[in-house]
């Protein structure tokens, strides 16, 4: 077996004087797969994620436990090495397109500026960052490059800030909830995005999310977090039709888009379902 | 507020630089309140046979130049300080905040015309309507008190009218709105004590530069009258005799620290105390 | 046929934007078009459209909190003669709005005990005493009775929804109107919120107006949905007739466009491409000729009129698909 390009071992966060933010996590990531995690709110989702970018708060700190990028620990690497990989090797697509991007500058001059570390001169870059929007489907690219981040409806935004992800050619690359901020039909057109871009991209791909669908019609495995605890990962078609964690059984139950038929009652999980999640839990 | 006043006290007094400022305030205010119980010599009382003297145990922080004890007159002088600060800031933030809300909540012809009223009153330099405003009204502690709080209302009316206007849009303002809620309701229940936090804020961080603003119109002789004590006087006696008694300068100084750490760090307490998502939670 | 509860006819909303010196290039922009629509007492209608489609203000523009430029609104029968607030004081007696932000639509610092029972005293109602009103409510919607002295920071979003529910009933209103009524919320509260309001309306008698992009709600919850587009109704009908055979190619694309959470069932094909044009350039004819798989020429040139495929459900367009 190859080695993963990301493999988190055992890793344990806690913030200062609070609990276990992450307890015990174990995931990895493979070369040219798409992984999800998943989890409500409190999860630890995105803590973990932070964690793997390095974007810790300064009031938490890891416990035990390590992560490691193409088999190199770089939890308590120095800092400036920590950056370094984020720039060329990891990169990341967040939630709000809105703030993602500087309001000052042209799109066009912050995807010129985001390849900093490559080599070529200014002029290469820029074309470099049209051709990447053209990638992306933005229609006429080199005018959208000369345009600022407001000018730009949020779906283009969105694609925008996977283009500058994608310029430095990251071997991993993170997406925090890429399609909350979105609407129906521009959520589905970022998904067909991922989904066309994955056809060429040979890296890594993991997307943190709350939303089943999402997770369903992008990725290869997932991984479920239930209070601050990884309780159950695996394929994605056996997460979804062969749960065995009975948290991963009651998310699944709850999604009112998954249930077809007409009910004026939904599923709801009870405070003793929600109780008895953890105890005696496998993974 | 239904949290309670204990309530902010015990949170600024949790932050070791808001316990300081919160005992710096109250020495401050004490002296000015109590100036005639704890003040050992009448601060007016000259005794040119002792002038000039230095702390001695007669005399704390010495003497000036008639003679007229230092602790004394530093002790009045915070009530002078105070009085000119809490009414001016006090005045000035009463208007700025009905005109603020106004302006906010108001039609939009209003807004436009209140903006330009107070970009007026801020377009005028302040030491040059301070000079115009003396020269007509002569010096004195009532002057002081008119041009400080007329200098001091856009600068409260622009902050109530931000607060307002970013409120006004926010959905628990909707919802009362939805609800048929009156006007008077909506402003004094809902919209007043979200506005009132931050203007406290301000008001208590103005305040030393309204006694240092004060001390420096006392000192050039456009300010408080003598033989009142104000700091600004004191410091600008000791000036005099720098050569023959430095103690007198330093001690001027003194309160003018005091008041202006006192008055910053309580502010600062302040605001991290009256901002509800700081606040300790109940539920984990 | 039962008299309609609430009643919108040729309901049409304008904003004005602010443009040009001195507003001199201001320019009225048209937000609302055509608004059609009535409920019924103890149905629930479900408005389902995009960022942008108007139905927020829609909502609003009901309850008077938007003024309207057209048309006419009926409560329980009788006209709203013009659009002051005090037009409106009895209609929002026996109605409730319910915002989007569970915790941002309570003031901040009012407790929830006082919070929830504001109506009374804004409409001068009766109660026994504040606290004991206050309880009831909380009970009402399954808060245990201590959240009284709570503030809103210090209540998940469930809890400070459920808050909102508990002061939207706290008159008995006949109508609420429910702007994003699951929004900000885990999909295990989802389900709890809605199974609440479902108990309630029972319990109550009340009719909703759901406010929603989310599919999935208005499916289990609306018995009529109306699809908006660009700031008019493009779709209404049955929610089992609409979901089973969507006759707009809005409503349909919307539909195929919902990810569903099974990898057995992906999509290959895109239902819609592009975006939403903006309101200050609208598309002349039909408004979503941009985005239409089926655009015909005569798309381009003339704006279909909502028209009656069956006695409930109406579509606004040239060639309904079949």
């Amino acid at each position: 077996m190859t080695e993963p390009l990301l493999a988190i071992r055992d890793l344990t966060i806690d913030y200062a004087g609070h609990v276990q933010a992450v307890r015990k996590a174990n995931l990895e990531v493979r070369l040219g797969e798409a992984v999800g995690l998943v989890g409500e709110s409190g999860s630890g989702k995105s803590t973990l994620a932070s964690a793997i970018t390095g974007l810790l708060p300064s009031s938490s700190r890891i416990l035990s436990g390590d992560i490691a990028f193409k088999g190199q620990v770089i939890t308590g690497a120095d800092r400036r090495a920590q950056a370094a990989l984020r720039g060329d090797e990891i990169a990341m697509v967040f939630q709000d397109p809105m703030t993602s991007f500087n309001p000052v500058l042209t799109i066009g001059e912050q995807l010129v500026d985001f390849q900093c570390r490559m080599p070529g001169s200014p002029m290469e870059k820029l074309n470099r960052a049209v051709a990447m929007l053209a990638r992306v489907g933005i229609p006429d690219p080199a005018l959208r490059a000369r345009a600022y981040p407001h000018e730009l409806s949020g779906g283009m935004r969105q694609r925008c800030a996977i283009a500058a992800a994608l310029l430095v050619n990251p071997s991993l690359l993170i997406a925090d909830e890429p399609t909350t901020a979105l609407d129906v039909t521009m959520e589905a057109q970022i998904i067909h995005l991922f989904r066309e871009l994955r056809r060429d991209y040979g890296g890594g791909i993991l997307i943190v999310t709350h939303h089943l669908g999402v997770v369903a019609e992008l990725c290869d495995r997932v991984y479920v977090m239930y209070q601050g605890e990884v309780v159950e990962g695996g394929d994605v078609d056996d997460i979804f039709h062969r749960p065995r964690h009975p948290y991963t059984r009651a998310l699944l139950a709850c999604d009112p888009a998954r249930i077809t038929e007409r009910t004026s009652y939904l599923p709801v999980i009870s405070d003793s379902e929600r109780a008895g999640f953890l105890r005696g839990s496998s993974l | 507020m239904p949290s309670g006043a204990l309530e902010i006290v015990k949170r600024v007094t949790r932050d070791p630089f808001g316990l300081l400022g919160l005992v710096l305030v109250i020495i401050v205010l004490g002296a000015a309140i109590f100036a005639d119980v704890i003040a050992p010599y009448d601060p007016a009382k000259i005794d040119i046979i002792n002038k000039l003297q230095g702390p001695s145990a007669a005399h704390w922080l010495g003497t000036d130049q008639l003679g007229r004890d230092t602790l004394s007159r530093i002790i009045y002088g915070a009530r002078v300080a105070m009085g000119i600060a809490v009414f001016s800031i006090g005045i000035g933030a009463f208007i700025g905040l009905i005109l603020g809300i106004l302006a906010g909540y108001g039609p939009r012809w209003l807004d436009a015309l209140l903006i330009f009223f107070f970009d007026s009153l801020n377009a005028i330099p302040l030491i040059l309507f301070a000079l115009t405003v003396i020269v007509i009204l002569g010096p004195g502690t009532s002057t002081l008190i008119f041009v400080i709080a007329v200098i001091s209302i856009p600068v409260y009316g622009r902050l109530v009218r931000a607060q307002t206007l970013s409120l006004r849009r926010s959905e628990f303002i909707l919802a009362e709105q939805a609800m048929g809620a009156s006007l008077p309701r909506i402003v004094g229940i809902h919209l007043l004590p979200n506005v009132l936090g931050p203007l406290v804020i301000l008001v208590s961080m103005d305040i030393p530069s309204v006694v240092a603003l004060e001390a420096a119109l006392s000192y050039l002789g456009l300010g408080v009258k003598p033989p009142t004590p104000s700091w600004g006087t004191i410091l600008n006696d000791g000036y005099t005799s720098l050569r023959s008694n430095p103690a007198l300068v330093i001690a001027a100084g003194i309160p003018l620290v005091i008041a202006t750490l006192g008055f910053t760090f309580l502010g600062e307490a302040l605001r991290d105390a009256l901002d509800p998502k700081l606040k300790t939670r109940r539920t984990p | 046929m039962t008299q309609p509860l609430i009643e919108a006819q040729g309901l049409g909303v304008n904003f004005r934007a602010p443009g040009g010196m001195l507003g001199l290039g201001s320019r009225r922009l048209m937000i609302l078009d055509d608004i059609s629509l009535a409920v019924v007492p103890g149905e629930t209608l479900g408005l389902v459209g995009e960022s942008g489609s108007g139905k927020t203000t829609l909502a609003r523009a009901l309850l008077g909190l938007v003024p309207r430029s057209r048309g006419s609104v009926r409560f329980e029968g009788a006209a709203i003669a013009g659009t002051e607030p005090s037009a409106f004081r009895h209609l929002r007696r026996k109605t409730a709005m319910m915002f989007q932000d569970p915790v941002g639509s309570l003031s901040p610092r009012v407790s929830i005990g006082a919070a929830i029972t504001e109506p009374f005293v804004i409409h001068g109602a009766a109660m026994t005493s504040r606290r004991e009103a206050a309880q009831a409510l909380l009970k009402l919607v399954g808060l245990p009775a201590d959240f009284v002295s709570r503030y809103p920071h210090e209540l998940s979003g469930g809890q400070a929804r459920r808050a909102g529910v508990a002061r939207a009933l706290a008159l008995r209103p006949s109508l609420v109107i429910a702007d994003e009524p699951t929004a900000g919320l885990d999909v295990s509260i989802q389900g709890e919120i809605l199974n609440l309001m479902t108990k309630l309306k029972d319990e109550l008698d009340l009719s909703y107006i759901i406010v929603t992009h989310n599919l999935a709600v208005v499916r289990h919850v609306s018995d009529r949905i109306a699809v908006m587009y660009m700031g008019r109704i493009v779709e209404e009908g049955p929610t089992q007739t609409i979901f089973a055979k969507a006759r707009h190619p809005y409503t349909a694309s919307l539909i195929a466009s919902e990810p569903i959470p099974d990898p057995r069932q992906r999509r290959q094909h895109l239902a819609i491409t592009g975006e939403v044009p903006s309101i200050l350039k609208r598309p002349k004819g039909c408004e979503f000729h941009t985005r239409c798989p089926f655009a015909q020429p005569r798309c381009r040139a003339e704006a279909p009129a909502l028209s009656s495929l069956t006695a409930d459900h109406k579509v606004r367009c040239h060639y309904p698909i079949n």
